[in-house]
Parts: C-alpha cells; sequence; structure tokens
C-alpha cells in the first residue's frame, strides 16, 4: 500500500473507529484528532521527503501508485479501463500539504462541537478524505469520485450545523456545484471513448494476435496510422496522463475521429473547445469567479466556523486545481484560446470582489468576498502561462488558503462570544483584546499583501507572470489586478478602524464577556500566523516544490499551440 | 533544488558583517519588546536605547570605513537568490548595497533613532503600552535602514511597505482616540495609492531588465543619456515608480495624509513623519534619477515646485504647532523633489534637513510635554479648563519660560529659514542654484522652479518668524487664562535636561560646521561631495542665487516682523480667516475634494455594487431556481427549492445520480447520522449505476 493510499484513507479509519461508538461518547473529537494529526506525521515523514527525493531525479509524477481496479469488456468497442492511479506533481503537492493542515486547524477549531458530534466528525473526516483524493487522483474517474463525494458531507455540515439561513445555503451551494459536475461527468466519458492506453492496448493486442509483438509506441503508430486501430483493440482510459499530450505536443493516445479528437465539431463548436468551456465552468463556480460567486458568501455566511475554514481554505482551491490539471492539462488548445476570457474574469473577479466586500456589513461574509476577489489572482496567473504567473496561481492558492483559513477562525472567535457577526457591533476591540487584535492585524496585512507575509510573494509572481507574458491578454489586466492590493489594504483598515480602535464597546444584547483568545484559539491561530511569515520570508519553500513541474507544465501547453 | 534562498555575491563579507549587526539592534530590540515587552525589568526604556546606540556605533564605523579605508567609488555589495522561477532568467535577488550614500544615510537613520529614543523616555513615560512603542520604532528603524541600503527596487519595495506598516502603527498609537484611528488608517491607504504605481514600474523594470538591482540599472540607465532616446516604456516606467516617491514624501497631490500623521506621538512625528521615511522617497528618486527621462524628470520638478509652495503657504496659517511643522516639511521636501534636477542637493537637503526639522518637532514636543503637565494638573486639581495643547494661540512668552527651549528653536529655525552659517542654507542654495541654472539654459517653463522656490523660501523664513514670534514673545496666553479663572499653584514648567541631550546633538548638526567646515557660505564646499555625485553647478551665478535667497529669508522674517512683532494677538481666537487665510489654512481644501469627489464616490459606488451583487446576480441564481418552479410554487425557500429539484431534476435521465444523492440528502437529514455511511455507499453505486448505463447507451 502506497503512502498516498495511507495519507488518503486514514480518516476512514477514524470514521470506522467513530463508527462503533455510540452517538453519546464523548471521544469523537480525539479520534478525529488522532487521525488529521496521523496525516500530519505520514506527511511530514513520509510524502514530502518522499517526494523531494523523487522530484531531483525526473519530472512527472512522484509516489505514483497504479493498479486495476475495473476492467470492462465491451465487445466490438474495445474495452474499458479504470485504474486506481495516486500520484502527485508539482502541482498537487501543495494542495495536499495545504488540505493537512487546514483539516487539522479545522478539528481544533471545531472542539466545542457538541450537537451531534459523532455525525459531525464523520462527516468531517469524510471531507478530509474527499479532498486529499481529488488532489492525489491522476485518473479521471477516481477524481469524478472523490469530487463528487466533498459535495455531501459539505452539503450536511452548512445544513445540519449552520447558522440561520442554513438549508438555503446549503441548498444553494449544492446546486451551484452540482451543476458544474453533471457536465464534467459526461465529458469524462466522452474523454474516455477518445483516448486510449497504449500499453494496455498493446498488450490487448498481442493477446488477440499472437503471432506479433507490438510496443506501446508502435500500437500509437498504428492508432495514427490510415487504417487506424481496430476498436476491438482499442483500451478506453480515464488516466488523465495519457488524455495529456506528450513531449512535442502530439496526443499520441488520442483515436483519431473520436468525440473528442482534434478538430472534431459537437453542436456547431468545435468539441474540445466546448469540453474546455463546460469544464471550466464548473471549475470556475467552485473558485469561485465572477459572477458565478453568489452560492460563496451564503455558504460562508451560515457555514460553522471550521466549515467555513475548510470550504475557503481548501474547497476552493479545488477549483484552480482542476483548472489548471483537467481543463489545461487536457485540453492545453482550449486554455490558450480561452486566456483573454479568463484573464479577464479574473481581474473582474479581483476588482469587483474587493468592491463588494468594501460594502459589507457583515465582518464574515467581508472575509467571504475578500476570498473571491484573491481567487481572481488564481485565474490571472493561471491565464497568464508564465512560469512565474502559474507557480504564483499555486502558491496564491496556498497562501490565501493559509490565511483565510486564519480569517475566518478569527470571525468565529467574535462570533463565538456574541453570535454576532455585524462589523458595526463592535468597537475599540483592542483595548480589550488585545492579542486577538494583533493576529487579526496580521492576518489582514498577510491578506492585503504585506511584503514579508505570505501573500504577497504569490500576488506579485502572478503580476509579474501577467506582465511577462505576450499573447496571452493585454498588459493593462495586470496593471488593473494591481489596484486590487490597493482595495485590499482600503476595506481591511476600514474594517479594523472600525472594529479595533476607538474606546471598547460591544452593541450586543446581554453584554457578553469579551476574553482574549485562549490556548486553544492560539494554539490554532499561531501556527498559521508563523507559517504566513516563513513562507513570505522564505517562499522558495515552496517555489521549490513547484516550479520544475509547472514550468515543465507551460512548456507543454504552449507546444500544443504551435 | 533548493528549498532556501541562497548567496550569490558578497563582495565586503567583513564590512557587511557590521552592516547586518546595525541593521539586527533595532530588530532584536522590536523582537525582544514584542515578545518580552511586559516581563522586562524597570531598566528596558534603556535597553531600547542601548540596542539603537550599539548600532550608531557601528554604522558610525562603517561610514568612517567609507571615507577612510575604501575608495570613494567602493560600494559592498550582498545579494541573495530568493527565488528562482522557470529558466531562472528572471532575477528575483534581494540584496544589501552599501555606498557613501547609504553610509550615510545608515548612520543618519540610527542617530536620529537613538535621539528620539532618549528623548521618548520623557515624553513617552508613563504610557502603559510604552512596550509597544518601543517595538514600534524597532521594526520603523529597521526597515528604514532596509530601504537605505537596499541593492535593488524589489528589496525597497518590500522594506518600503514595512516602512508605511509600522508608521500605521505608530500613527495609530493612541489607538483609543478618533483622531489617530482615521489618520493611521488614511496614511496607510494614500501610500497603497502610490506604491500601486511604485509596483507597476517594479514590474515593467523587471519584464525588460530581468532584474531590479540599482547596478544593473543605472549601467543600463547610462545608456540613453542622449535626449529622446529613451525607450517610451522606460518613460512609462519612471512615471509609475515616482508615484511611490509622491506618496511616501507627501508631495502633490497626495500630500494630504501627512497633516494627519501629526495625530502620532510627537517624536513619532519627529522621526518618522519629518526626518527619516517621508525623504524615502526622494531617497529613491536618487537612485533611480539616471533611469528618468526628462519628461518624468520634468514632472517632477513641476509638482516638487508647486508642493513647496503650497504646503509654505499653508504653513503661514496653522494654528496647531505640530501643523505648522508639518507642512513645512511637505514644503521642504518639496525643494527636494524640486531638486531631482541636482540630485546630490536634493540628497544634501535630505540630511541637514533631517537634523534641523527633527529638532524643530523636538521643540515642539518639550512645549507640548509641560502644556500636558498642566492639562494633567488641573484634572488632578478638578478644575476645568479645556484647551489644546498643540494650539500656538495659548503659547506665547515662552522665551521667559522655558529658555533653553527658546535658544534650540532658534538655531533650529535659522536652518530652516536658510540663514548663513546654518546647514539648511547650504543645501536649499545647491537646490535654489540648480533650478536656476536649469532656467537660465532652457528658458521658458523652467522659470517656474527657481521662482517658486524663492517664493517658497520667503514664506519659510515668514511661517517659522511667526512661529517663533506667536510662542515665544509676548504675554503667555494660558497663564493668563490660569489668572482669570483664579487657579493658582500651576506653572509652566522648563523640560527635564534628558529632553534637551537630543536637541543638543541636533543642533550641533544645524551648524554649517559639520557640514562644510571650510566654507559656510557654499554647499559646494562640503565634504560630502564628490561621494554624493560629482558637483557640476555653475559657480558664477552661485553669488546671485545666495543673495537672493538670503533676500528672501530676511524678507520673510521681516514681514513676519511687521505682521506679529507688535500685534502679536492678530492670529488669535475671535480673529476671523479671511477668504484666503481659509484656503490656505485648509490646505486648497484638497482633502474636502478628495473626500467629496473620489472617497466618497467610491464608497457609494461599493455600496451599489454591494446591492446589485445581493438582488441583481443573486437575485438572477435565485429567480431562475423559482421560474424553473413555476409560478404555483412557493418562492425559493427550503421546501420550495427541494421541491422543484424533486420533481424536475429527478425526471432527467442525466440527472438521476443528483436526485438519488438529493433524496438520501433529504433522508439524512432526518434519519440517525450513524447511518450516513451506507447512504453513501449507495451514492458511490449510484455513480458507477449511471456510468454503466451512459456507457452502453451511447454505444448504441
Amino acid at each position: 500500500m502506497g503512502i498516498l493510499t495511507i495519507l488518503v484513507f486514514l480518516p476512514l479509519l477514524g470514521m470506522l473507529a467513530m463508527a462503533f461508538l455510540p452517538s453519546r461518547a464523548k471521544a469523537f473529537r480525539w479520534i478525529a484528532l488522532a487521525a488529521t494529526l496521523a496525516q500530519a506525521v505520514v506527511l511530514v515523514v513520509g510524502v514530502i521527503p518522499g517526494y523531494l527525493a523523487g522530484k531531483g531525479a525526473s519530472q512527472g509524477y512522484f509516489l505514483t501508485e497504479n493498479s486495476d481496479w475495473i476492467r470492462m469488456n465491451l465487445g466490438k468497442m474495445g474495452q474499458l479501463d479504470i485504474n486506481y492511479q495516486l500520484g502527485v506533481d508539482g502541482i498537487s503537492i501543495l494542495m495536499v500539504v495545504l488540505t493537512v493542515i487546514v483539516m487539522l486547524v479545522g478539528v481544533i477549531s471545531s472542539w466545542n462541537q457538541e450537537q451531534r458530534p459523532k455525525a459531525y466528525y464523520m462527516l468531517f473526516l469524510l471531507l478530509n478524505m474527499s479532498t486529499l483524493g481529488c488532489f492525489v487522483a491522476l485518473d479521471f474517474f477516481l477524481f469524478y469520485l472523490f469530487y463528487e463525494f466533498m459535495l455531501l458531507p459539505m452539503f450536511f455540515l452548512i445544513g445540519i450545523w449552520g447558522a440561520e439561513r442554513k438549508e438555503y445555503a446549503a441548498i444553494k451551494f449544492f446546486l451551484y456545484t452540482l451543476f458544474g459536475s453533471v457536465f464534467m461527468l459526461l465529458i469524462m466519458v466522452g474523454l474516455s471513448f477518445s483516448f486510449i492506453d497504449p500499453v494496455e492496448s498493446a498488450e490487448l493486442f498481442n493477446q488477440m494476435n499472437p503471432s506479433q509483438a507490438v510496443t506501446p509506441d508502435m500500437l500509437q503508430a498504428m492508432l495514427h496510422s490510415g487504417a487506424g486501430l481496430t476498436a476491438e483493440f482499442q483500451v478506453h482510459t480515464f488516466s488523465m496522463h495519457h488524455m495529456m499530450a506528450g513531449p512535442g505536443g502530439q496526443f499520441l493516445n488520442m483515436i483519431p475521429g473520436s468525440i473528442f479528437a482534434l478538430g472534431n465539431d459537437l453542436l456547431g463548436m468545435d468539441a474540445r473547445l466546448l469540453a474546455f468551456l463546460v469544464l471550466f465552468l464548473g471549475f470556475a463556480i467552485k473558485i469561485p469567479m465572477v459572477p458565478f460567486h453568489t452560492w460563496l458568501p451564503d455558504a460562508h455566511v451560515q457555514a460553522p466556523t471550521a466549515v467555513s475554514v475548510v470550504l475557503a481554505g481548501i474547497l476552493l482551491k479545488v477549483g484552480g486545481y482542476g483548472i489548471l490539471r483537467i481543463c489545461y492539462g487536457i485540453f492545453p488548445e482550449g486554455g490558450i484560446h480561452f486566456s483573454w476570457w479568463i484573464a479577464l474574469f479574473g481581474v473582474i473577479s479581483i476588482i469587483y470582489g474587493a468592491m463588494v466586500a468594501m460594502s459589507q456589513k457583515d465582518f464574515k461574509s467581508l472575509i467571504a468576498y475578500s476570498s473571491i476577489s484573491h481567487m481572481g489572482y488564481v485565474l490571472l496567473g493561471i491565464a497568464s502561462l508564465d512560469p512565474a504567473g502559474v507557480n504564483g496561481a499555486i502558491l496564491q492558492m496556498f497562501n490565501h488558503g493559509i490565511v483565510s483559513a486564519a480569517l475566518f477562525l478569527l470571525v468565529g472567535v467574535v462570533y463565538d462570544r456574541t453570535h454576532d457577526r455585524r462589523i458595526a457591533s463592535y468597537q475599540g476591540l483592542w483595548s480589550q483584546m488585545p492579542g486577538y487584535a494583533t493576529v487579526t492585524l496580521i492576518s489582514f496585512a498577510a491578506s492585503f499583501g504585506l511584503p514579508g507575509l505570505n501573500s504577497f510573494v504569490s500576488e506579485l509572481l502572478v503580476l509579474l507572470g501577467s506582465f511577462n507574458q505576450v499573447e496571452m491578454f493585454p498588459k493593462i489586466f495586470a496593471a488593473l489586478a494591481v489596484f486590487g492590493i490597493l482595495l485590499s489594504a482600503a476595506y481591511y483598515l476600514w474594517t479594523y478602524r472600525r472594529m479595533f480602535f476607538g474606546t471598547f464597546a460591544v452593541k450586543v444584547e446581554g453584554n457578553p464577556a469579551m476574553p482574549d483568545l485562549n490556548r486553544r484559539e492560539y494554539l490554532m491561530l499561531i501556527p498559521l500566523v508563523v507559517m504566513m511569515l516563513v513562507f513570505g520570508l522564505l517562499p522558495t519553500l515552496l517555489t521549490g516544490m513547484t516550479d520544475v513541474s509547472v514550468s515543465d507544465f507551460v512548456v507543454r501547453v504552449l507546444e500544443v499551440a504551435n | 533544488m533548493k528549498l532556501l534562498p541562497h548567496i550569490l555575491q558578497n563582495t565586503h563579507p567583513d564590512l557587511m558583517r557590521v552592516v547586518l549587526l546595525a541593521m539586527g539592534m533595532p530588530l532584536l530590540s522590536f523582537l525582544v519588546f514584542v515578545f518580552f515587552g511586559k516581563k522586562l525589568p524597570k531598566g528596558r526604556d534603556w535597553m531600547a536605547a542601548g540596542l539603537l546606540g550599539v548600532a550608531t556605533l557601528l554604522s558610525g564605523w562603517v561610514l568612517i570605513q567609507f571615507w577612510g579605508e575604501l575608495n570613494p567609488q567602493d560600494s559592498a555589495r550582498l545579494t541573495l537568490n530568493w527565488m528562482q522561477i522557470g529558466d531562472g532568467s528572471m532575477g528575483f535577488t534581494l540584496g544589501l548595497w552599501v555606498d557613501r550614500t547609504a553610509a550615510l544615510m545608515h548612520f543618519l537613520v540610527n542617530l536620529i533613532t537613538l535621539l528620539v529614543h532618549i528623548f521618548s523616555q520623557e515624553y513617552m513615560k508613563g504610557d502603559p503600552r510604552l512596550d509597544k512603542y518601543w517595538a514600534y520604532l524597532g521594526l520603523f528603524s529597521f526597515s528604514m535602514l532596509g530601504i537605505v541600503l537596499s541593492s535593488g527596487l524589489l528589496t525597497m519595495f518590500i522594506f518600503w511597505e514595512l516602512v508605511g506598516f509600522s508608521s500605521y502603527l505608530l500613527i495609530g498609537f493612541w489607538h483609543q482616540k478618533k483622531g489617530p484611528a482615521a489618520a493611521s488608517m488614511k496614511a496607510f491607504i494614500v501610500n497603497r495609492i502610490g506604491d500601486v504605481g511604485f509596483l507597476i514600474g517594479i514590474l515593467i523594470v523587471l519584464v525588460h531588465f530581468r532584474t531590479t538591482e540599482f547596478a544593473v540599472l543605472l549601467e543600463a540607465g547610462s545608456l540613453w543619456t542622449e535626449p529622446g532616446t529613451m525607450p517610451a516604456w522606460l518613460t512609462l516606467a519612471g512615471f509609475c515608480l515616482i508615484c511611490g516617491a509622491l506618496a511616501k514624501s507627501a508631495q502633490l497631490p497626495l500630500q494630504i495624509w501627512l497633516p494627519d500623521a501629526m495625530e502620532g506621538p510627537t517624536p513619532v512625528s519627529s522621526l518618522i513623519h519629518a526626518a527619516t521615511m517621508v525623504a524615502a522617497g526622494v531617497f529613491m528618486l536618487f537612485r533611480i534619477a539616471p533611469l528618468l527621462s526628462p519628461e518624468v524628470k520634468m514632472t517632477l520638478m513641476i509638482l516638487g515646485a508647486l508642493t513647496a509652495f503650497l504646503a509654505a503657504l499653508s504653513a503661514t496659517v496653522q494654528t496647531d504647532i505640530k501643523r505648522i511643522l508639518a507642512y513645512s516639511t511637505i514644503s521642504q521636501l518639496g525643494f527636494m523633489v524640486m531638486g531631482i534636477a541636482v540630485p546630490e542637493y536634493s540628497m544634501f537637503h535630505l540630511l541637514t534637513h533631517a537634523f534641523f526639522k527633527c529638532g524643530l518637532f523636538l521643540t515642539a514636543g518639550v512645549i507640548i510635554h509641560s502644556l500636558h503637565h498642566v492639562q494633567h494638573e488641573l484634572k488632578e486639581k478638578g478644575e476645568a479648563l479645556p484647551f489644546d495643547v498643540q494650539d500656538i494661540r495659548i503659547m506665547g512668552g515662552l522665551r521667559r519660560i522655558m529658555p533653553k527651549t527658546f535658544v534650540f528653536f532658534l538655531v533650529f529655525g535659522a536652518a530652516l529659514a536658510g540663514i548663513p552659517l546654518f546647514s539648511g542654507f547650504l543645501s536649499k542654495d545647491g537646490i535654489l542654484l540648480g533650478v536656476w541654472a536649469m532656467a537660465e539654459k532652457s528658458g521658458g517653463i523652467y522659470w517656474m522652479m527657481p521662482v517658486l522656490g524663492m517664493s517658497a523660501a520667503l514664506l519659510t523664513a515668514y511661517y517659522i518668524s511667526r512661529l517663533g514670534l506667536l510662542v515665544f514673545f509676548g504675554e503667555n496666553h494660558l497663564e493668563g487664562k490660569l489668572k482669570e479663572k483664579g487657579i493658582e499653584g500651576i506653572h509652566l514648567a522648563s523640560a527635564p535636561l534628558k529632553m534637551y541631550l537630543p536637541m543638543a546633538v541636533l543642533a550641533l548638526a544645524s551648524f554649517w560646521i559639520i557640514w562644510a567646515p571650510g566654507s559656510p557660505f557654499d554647499g559646494a564646499g562640503s565634504w560630502l561631495f564628490p561621494a554624493l555625485g560629482e558637483n557640476h553647478l555653475p559657480h558664477e551665478l552661485h553669488l546671485v542665487v545666495a543673495l537672493s535667497s538670503l533676500v528672501a529669508a530676511l524678507g520673510g522674517i521681516a514681514l513676519a516682523w511687521v505682521r506679529f512683532g507688535k500685534n502679536r494677538n492678530a492670529a488669535l481666537p475671535g480673529g476671523k480667516r479671511g477668504f484666503w487665510a481659509n484656503l490656505f489654512f485648509n490646505h486648497f481644501y484638497l482633502d474636502r475634494v478628495y473626500a467629496r469627489f473620489i472617497a466618497g464616490p467610491f464608497v457609494w459606488f461599493c455600496r451599489q455594487l454591494g446591492w446589485f451583487d445581493k438582488n441583481i446576480v443573486d437575485g438572477a441564481v435565485n429567480g431562475a431556481a423559482w421560474f424553473a418552479a413555476g409560478k404555483d410554487r412557493q418562492e425559493q425557500s427550503l421546501s420550495g427549492a427541494l421541491g422543484w429539484f424533486d420533481a424536475r431534476i429527478i425526471d432527467g435521465i442525466v440527472n438521476r445520480v443528483a436526485g438519488v444523492v438529493m433524496r438520501l440528502g433529504q433522508a439524512a437529514l432526518k434519519v440517525q447520522p450513524g447511518k450516513v455511511q451506507l447512504l453513501l455507499v449507495f451514492t458511490v453505486a449510484a455513480v458507477l449505476l449511471l456510468l454503466l448505463y451512459l456507457f452502453y447507451f451511447a454505444a448504441g
């Protein structure tokens, strides 16, 4: 059993343990903590060293696991092959690290969950498993399973444990994201029709024609020869690796004339461009891109703190990751074709999100809109197709994960004390809660891109990438995106002034006590603050993990275009 | 693969070690006070000052090295590879660069910070958050040292922002008061406006030169010395970069934050908002001057000249002692920006100004401090006599009460007014000479600079004399008030000696002797040249300019004497301001114009956008759900949405999975949570079934 399998399915063990306990047991949180801690240990001891050791040697995926899972004989249609295929590369490794960190923080922050703890923690672990699975799955089918699986626990976590309008928010979240994934299913099936697994196909071919001994290379050549490869010998695959272009920008495993073959039309449009667009839409909802963002403020505001943390910290990143790995990875020419629009919507998200954030009266929804704004940089960076820009996009996802997790925890701190999220209800918190004020100021500063803290690096890289590119979109987009740093400083400092400056007052009924951060709260916030600093000062810790894969990725994508 | 930055270049490792040690002192002070501030013993104030003292000594040693052992053109360089991206052609290098100018600035920043530390020990005595005060000061001087030592634009930008952030913390130090809360936010945001430009400029430079190291840029800049050969993108980059300088050095049109920044503690105003931080913009311009195209320089000179003149006008009518000095700072910074024509004199003026302006603020600090005492005593006695400690209209006659302060004021004021034998004369004269020479050469609009400059010089002498006359001469109005009210036993007291010590050092540096011992009437004879740059001003003009500026200074003093010498109550309460005075007093209503036509509409627009987002964008989503559900259905309540979901989606073929999921969802909302796992297994099965179904369907 590979290390990634262990990492992904550790939460399942925790769930199993919980399933045997009676609902009234108190140990659920400890089990959840143990499972996530074990994951952290596996990550630090196994995954990261393994990844780094492999990375020096070659490019591609590392810590890979591959085994046959489902094999179906389709008769004249050939065969269908679904693999259990895991692996990490520079695009996914940071997401894996982030997931483990944020999930751990999430468990600590839900320590006082008293309402149906058994279900809560089980769903939380399920969410953990499926999100991690998404980031390490290299088989599209497997990815899809994990992807769909994520929705479910999220839906319940918002719908059952949320705030006053939880049902509405849960349904909205569900419908919105389901909308994207339904189309993904169709395209996934279409893709498997269009690509073969050359190794398995060669094996099949040799089995049926014992006199011949074709190698995978020869088989690929046959596939693209005039006569083509008889459908009978085609082993259709879901492996994303086989769907991507090889060196030189050639799709060697693509079945000519199939639905997603180059140049095929569908509904009067290039089928691959259409597929790109549809998949992109699904991920754009997740990321979320203006104007498909409205589920996010509702989901965030209504979700319990830990769920908001996970939602902003990780789930949004699945969108960015999907765009990179699946949209750009499998349909690179679509990426180039639409880069102008993606960059435009990235910039719109940055500016629009920030401006709407400025108008928010609810602390939590302010942070939610700032998430929309900051995830716009991810879109812009990806669209630039420049090594700096794409690295920046990945770093921005990672950094935003850390920062937004902290920010939602901070909202949770006051909400726990007063059950009031309105900015106007607070004043002069600095005098009353100096520790809280300090951590909030640092997190705000990290979020508005203060140098020395992490987001500055990723935003700088994204902006540089989008200034450096020449063909994808006009540079004025990049110049406009710079205004994001001004707007975010404006809404954060304005909020800070209203809530933290002045003489202390809390305008909430019942005059709740406002003690400063307690030990548990420090425990979850301090590591995040430390990470903001460390990754802000030593960004190589991150870029060193991503850079080779990303440069390779960018080269591949651009090769297809030529 | 490297996970840590590595050193690319370290030319003078020994010297660099000392520089790093000096830079580390304030950082150490910051860290110690942040983490252990409350636990430190009583002598902690001296610890902060002590660390800065060590830094000052070390930087002094470095300075001596540069004027002793090293060649004039020698510089020490330390470069780090911060990140590596792609093929590595883009240089994300950070580094330190110590040349003579940097060494000077390094020493200056440390020295003034040390002096302000000592002064603050008295001024801030008894503040409950004193530990934070020392911490913030440490962070500030660390970042400021970073700016002056940075080897490239990227490094500079990082420290630049940190300086802005520590300035935010220090302006807002008394966070419970209303004024500082607003002022700190305003200062940071206005500076960020400039930083947007600065960052765009850096990105343009980085894309074209593949690096932001000054050494490379300056070499490249020398390619385009011929007029008209500079490429358009470089001109654009220049315009972007100067935005940063205009904001930080409080120049038109971004100067509005500085007067408000006076809400911070007075020693902070003297250190940050007079002597060091605000000069960072000028320093940056000095560093990149060879890269600036003639158009950019022209723009800078016009803006600088206008700022110098307009801010001086505003300073003539203010009634708050710190605001007078703030406008004076803006005006003097205007001189330096205008002096980009002769960048070496801008730097010279930056250095001299740092001392006398810091001194003026400390003078104000002494007065404010003693008035605070009076306020405090009144409060203890339970007497109600509200007054503003910074209002010059309650001062007057302090020559008698605080003679030492008065003497210091005379020295600093004379340096500011540009009286010969004082430091300000030497450097201001150089700038005026530079722009005059340029005007003689180019004519036309270039005459604007010397004319505005000379007028500003006259106004400078006028407003500082006015300040002196109103504050130090005549009757003390506060004592008068006390007498009126019959309150006895409360007197304005002279300040403790500890406050005068730093002022004495500053006063010494306000005489010519420190700067140009050999030539008290000509800055060109200063030992700073040629370290700051080749001095190539036409000598024949010197006499004319020096005499004109002397006439301007004396004229300003004379005017002030005529206006306030006898009738010292001219600006006292009750005297209404006329149209012009009002205009100057409110700094041409720039603040209000911005609030009314930019900030206000912007926030209004954001609110509209918020409404739009909630009602139109999100409304469309909700509306679509409602429309699909049919009119007889309820609106998008949970049951409505669920019902709609049941009816529409489940009937569809493709969405069967979703339907199952939803149904399970509904069920799970009701059932025991223990069964959830089972339901999830069903979901997986449903997905698999659907897939098989699709496959056969599609395969025909």
